[in-house]
């Protein structure tokens, strides 16, 4: 039986860069995907209006997790087998897709997250990036008894019995190491493949020096109480 | 009684009657309601325990008896900001899920108009 598969592309302002996106996943036939227009101010709805793009939009901003948590909602409500989330600025490489799903399958795992560092890839991060990504590797091995190469790649797919604990719970911002912590202390299955990423197609991250301060601050905090209290 | 029990009283007392009255007009919600009738119930019987509280304080060591009035309307201050940061925090949770179905029947309804179309 053929699984349906859902490509959840999270978008906030991401004009430049949907179309290419939208354009590379409708090559993908046997995976259906949908945009999640997270209350955008720029044109994003307009284009994905025009181009008669899959997508729904959010009448206010809601943040990523927010925006990420409706598309495991509209796969909840449809009926969904496997859920990928996948970024809109072109930063994940949708000729993995097919990669994925089939590692998934293959593994029979709950959540499998594309990874940059399982081997020499050609992504290329700043110092900052990199040191929090290491501090991240160190806490989830400390507190969910996980090794993750790179806990804060947004790639990733999750089966069903995932997807309907995301459609009811998912944290507001920053979610993507939290929800590995939440998963690993419950006794869900984590692995990593690898994956390849490529340099943003347009806007900018919303990761600037101070939040990656309250990224880490926050993560450790909520990771720690959640997990032990 | 002396003046200062009077005020402080008459303050009290007419503290609890805008409460009732504003719960009686609907103003309040039951919830919200119950808990400042619950407040200004113990603002009015610390009002009426006034004498009393002079002991009080002397007893558990604070000298100065105003004091241990601030330290009672601190604790209870900061317990209402904690009951309603978390009723902040549900009512959140509800607007999201609410942002989301609206988002879903908008684009349920995007697509009847193009059937019919």
């Amino acid at each position: 039986m053929t699984s349906k598969i859902l490509i959840i592309v999270p978008a906030y302002n991401e004009e430049q860069a949907i179309v290419g996106t939208v354009q590379q996943l409708q090559q993908f036939d046997e995976y259906d995907y949908v945009v999640v227009n997270d209350g955008s101010t720029d044109r994003t709805k307009q284009i994905l209006e025009e181009n008669n793009f899959s997508h729904v939009t959010l009448p206010v901003n809601l943040g990523i997790g927010g925006a990420v948590q409706t598309g495991y909602r509209f796969a909840e409500h449809n009926g969904y087998d496997y859920a990928i989330q996948l970024d809109a600025d072109g930063q994940h490489d949708p000729e993995d897709l097919r990669h994925l799903v089939a590692e998934m399958k293959k593994r029979n795992v709950d959540m499998l997250i594309g990874s940059r560092f399982l081997e020499k890839s050609n992504y290329k991060g700043s110092l900052t990036r990199r040191t929090g990504i290491l501090y991240f590797n160190y806490l989830l091995r400390l507190i969910a008894g996980v090794n993750i190469m790179d806990p804060t790649s947004g790639y990733r797919i999750v089966n069903r019995r995932v997807i309907e604990w995301f459609a009811e719970d998912y944290p507001v911002d920053y979610p993507e190491v939290e929800v590995i912590v939440k998963l690993a202390r419950k006794g869900y299955t984590i692995e990593e493949t690898k994956v390849e990423m490529n340099a943003r197609q347009g806007g900018t991250s919303s990761i600037t020096a101070v939040k990656s301060v309250y990224y880490m601050s926050k993560v450790t905090f909520f990771s720690l109480i959640r997990s032990y209290l | 009684m002396d003046t200062i029990h009077l005020i402080v009283l008459a303050a009290a007392l007419f503290f609890f009657a805008v409460v009732v009255a504003m719960t009686a007009k609907n103003k309040l919600t039951d919830q919200y309601a119950f808990m400042w009738l619950l407040f200004s119930g113990i603002g009015l019987g610390m009002a009426i325990a006034l004498p009393y509280l002079n002991r009080l304080a002397v007893t558990i060591g604070i000298a100065y008896m105003p004091s241990l009035i601030f330290l009672l309307a601190f604790l209870l201050i900061l317990s209402l900001l904690i009951y309603h940061t978390a009723l902040l925090s549900k009512q959140e949770r509800r607007v999201r899920i609410l942002v989301q179905e609206v988002a879903f029947l908008q684009r349920q309804i995007k697509h009847l108009g193009k059937e019919e179309n």
